[in-house]
């Protein structure tokens, strides 16, 4: 029995056992009578607190970026403030204290 | 429900794709998933009787796929990689081989729906007789050989097609298909079939 025997005979084999229509829809039925009714969906309790977080979740990029570029422009300022700060407060200081 | 349900309106329940169904099953609607039913009932069917040789279990097997996919609807991803049909061919034909696995043999007198209504006796007999050396043979090989050849002759399925069902190259699928036709052919000698003319 050569490959092409083996494919006819498989053939012929599987030719005898087709499925009708009526058949496809009577199993079709029967599944439509099993159906259990489709219960809420319950949400896990980490689906539910994504859900809680999202509109957070959507804004954190945003507003750590903003927080660190602050911090970044508050150093800056503090560093070129702080000394001027200091020279105005010793220069009026020492005006009030010698009156001059 | 289904064109209600975001898909285009212009498209109706019959033309929507099987993930658009599933869908609307998902969200309950009956009636997307008994158009999903009937579009494939028929080849599971098909494959299933082919496989167990048992209309009954055949019939069993489907209807449980088809609950299953009731069940899982709402967790199907349908951007995934696997389309509905290939899961579904997937969980028939495993089932089935697993039915086959049990019974080993079922009787033929019960197996669905012969194309040629109205053999001769001569003829039946042949079939059957060819039915029951077929069948067994396919027992004696091993299961993957056996999978790959349900899919390619039962399904009509070409190696790029059973090895997505089967979640295999096509290079390992084609090499399952030559083994296992070697290894049916062998089964069949065991049995005394040499030629095809000693079953037709």
């Amino acid at each position: 029995m050569n490959e092409f025997d083996i494919d006819r005979l498989m053939r012929s084999d599987a030719a005898r056992f087709e499925a009708s229509s009526a058949r496809a829809s009577k199993v079709v039925a029967g599944v439509l009578a099993r159906l259990p009714d489709r219960a809420p969906l319950r949400p896990s309790f980490l689906s539910l607190c994504l859900a809680i977080l999202a509109p957070f979740t959507r804004l954190a990029v945003p507003m750590a970026a903003a927080a660190v570029l602050g911090v970044i422009v508050g150093q800056d300022l503090l560093a070129a403030q702080t000394p001027i700060r200091f020279a105005e407060m010793l220069t009026t200081a020492s005006v009030d204290i010698a009156g001059l | 429900m289904l064109e209600q349900n975001g898909g285009n309106p212009t498209i109706g329940i019959d033309a929507a794709g099987d993930d658009d169904l599933l869908r609307a099953a998902s969200l309950g609607d009956r009636g997307a998933f008994a158009v999903l039913m009937e579009r494939h009932a028929r080849p599971m069917l098909t494959l299933a009787t082919r496989v167990t040789r048992n209309a009954d279990e055949a019939d069993e097997i489907v209807q449980d796929a088809f609950l299953k996919v009731w069940k899982m609807a709402p967790r199907w991803e349908p951007d995934r990689e696997a389309k509905f049909s290939t899961w579904l061919y997937r969980v028939v034909l495993n089932a089935s081989l697993d039915v086959r696995r049990r019974a080993r043999y079922a009787p033929l007198e019960e197996a669905g729906d012969p194309v040629d209504t109205a053999p001769g006796g001569l003829d039946l007999a042949v079939a059957h007789q060819r039915d029951r050396l077929v069948s067994q043979a396919l027992d004696d090989i091993p299961n993957r050989q056996r999978a790959a050849l349900s899919l390619h002759y039962y399904a009509g399925m070409s190696a790029p097609q059973a090895a997505k069902i089967m979640e295999l190259t096509v290079p390992a699928v084609e090499s399952l298909l030559v083994r296992g036709k070697r290894a049916l052919r062998s089964a069949l000698a065991r049995r005394g079939i040499t030629g095809i003319g000693d079953v037709t």
